[in-house]
């Protein structure tokens, strides 16, 4: 793995305001508006009666947004650290947009682009499992 | 030299290869392979017009998709792909707000309490101005969401070959079929089962890659978010709905 530093291209697309003021836009309508009422149900869970690999993520995010850290991790361990990682890294790209940071390049070999992979796969799994044991199933 | 058929070695004096029998003589020497992607009929606008970029485009999308994203070109920007998809949202959108209210005695019974209480308030006056000045935001939203999951998607099965600005492109000109939501009841589902199969067909032929990926990338996002990305959808569109109804009814 290497880490470096480089200016901004011309044309390059800015990811993290992209994505990151999305999040950051769903955290404040999560805060400010009777959104979960609405939400659907979810499909896996109505199918299977089992949790679907996302599920509880809305209301990890709701928690979120309203300071409840611990209850956000607790629905759904990744979508909290996702939606938390997300937001911070909007503010880190905007900083960087406005006053002409450097940005931080991480280049992965082969075969560690595998293993990150791997273990991307592995953390689903393993929340999924979290999520099987300790959310209630569906009737 | 090498025979230009075969690439066989072959002498500089004889006159025909004696491995596939080419007339060395008259053989013009391969070209080299031009770039076969272009830009679309829509990114092409100031030659061909406006609706006749558009409906070009819609078509040649619906009807020979493979083609279609064999030939689109995986670069040039996003504002030209992400107009289109606009365009195409916002027709779509427009003809479900028709029909919603032309039918919303018939869909009611099918709604959830909330929902319906939503859906009511959004289809009169101030309701339908707020609904009307979010649906583009939430269209935008969506567009970048899904290219998203896509291309994360496609990253873990090893077949985004042409970045992320392809992935995004084949997401929003997939967006041709909205134009089916024009249909009343079964119109919706056509478009969106359609515009599926198209984005397969579109990320096979975008990043050169096998259809098995493409298959898997485009269902794994439903199979492991199912109803987030649709509820990041409606997010906007049913909080402002929502916000409005307990407001006219605290």
């Amino acid at each position: 793995m290497r880490i470096s530093f480089r200016g901004r291209h011309h044309d390059e697309i800015e990811f993290g305001l992209i994505y990151g003021g999305i999040a950051v836009l769903a955290m404040v309508a999560l805060r400010f508006m009777p959104v979960v009422r609405l939400l659907p149900d979810c499909v896996f869970r109505g199918l299977t009666a089992l949790p679907c690999p996302a599920c509880g993520a809305t209301r990890s995010a709701f928690f979120l947004s309203h300071g409840k850290w611990f209850a956000s991790l607790s629905m759904n361990p990744l979508a909290a650290l996702a939606f938390a990682s997300i937001c911070i890294y909007f503010v880190y790209s905007l900083f960087a947009y406005l006053l002409h940071f450097p940005r931080t390049m991480v280049v992965f070999s082969p075969p560690e682009r595998l293993r990150v992979r791997t273990a991307i796969a592995l953390l689903v799994l393993v929340n999924w499992a979290y999520l099987i044991f300790t959310l209630p199933s569906s009737s | 030299m090498f025979c230009p058929d075969c690439g066989k070695e072959v002498s500089e004096s004889q006159a025909f290869c004696q491995h596939c029998g080419l007339k060395l003589s008259e053989s013009v020497p391969p070209e080299p392979a031009a770039s076969l992607r272009e830009k679309t009929p829509w990114e092409d606008r100031e030659q061909l017009g406006l609706l006749s970029g558009l409906l070009k485009t819609v078509k040649a999308v619906l009807f020979s998709p493979a083609d279609f994203f064999k030939k689109m070109s995986v670069s040039g920007g996003l504002t030209d792909p992400l107009l289109f998809g606009l365009i195409l949202g916002m027709t779509g959108c427009l003809f479900h707000y028709v029909w919603q209210a032309s039918l919303h005695g018939v869909t009611r019974s099918f709604m959830s309490p909330e929902i319906r209480a939503a859906s009511e308030y959004s289809m009169q006056g101030v309701g339908l101005a707020f609904l009307a000045a979010s649906t583009p935001f939430v269209i935008i939203f969506t567009l970048f969401i899904q290219t998203g999951f896509l291309h994360m998607c496609l990253l873990m099965v090893r077949g985004a070959k042409s970045g992320y600005e392809a992935t995004f492109r084949v997401v929003a000109y997939s967006g041709s079929p909205f134009v089916l939501m024009a249909i009343p009841f079964c119109g919706t589902l056509i478009a969106v089962i359609w515009s599926m199969v198209i984005i397969t067909i579109g990320l096979k032929e975008a990043h050169e890659t096998t259809g098995g990926r493409a298959t898997v990338a485009v269902f794994l996002p439903v199979i492991l978010c199912c109803g987030m990305t649709m509820a990041t959808a409606v997010l906007f569109m049913g909080a402002i709905a929502a916000s409005l109804g307990s407001m006219m009814h605290p």
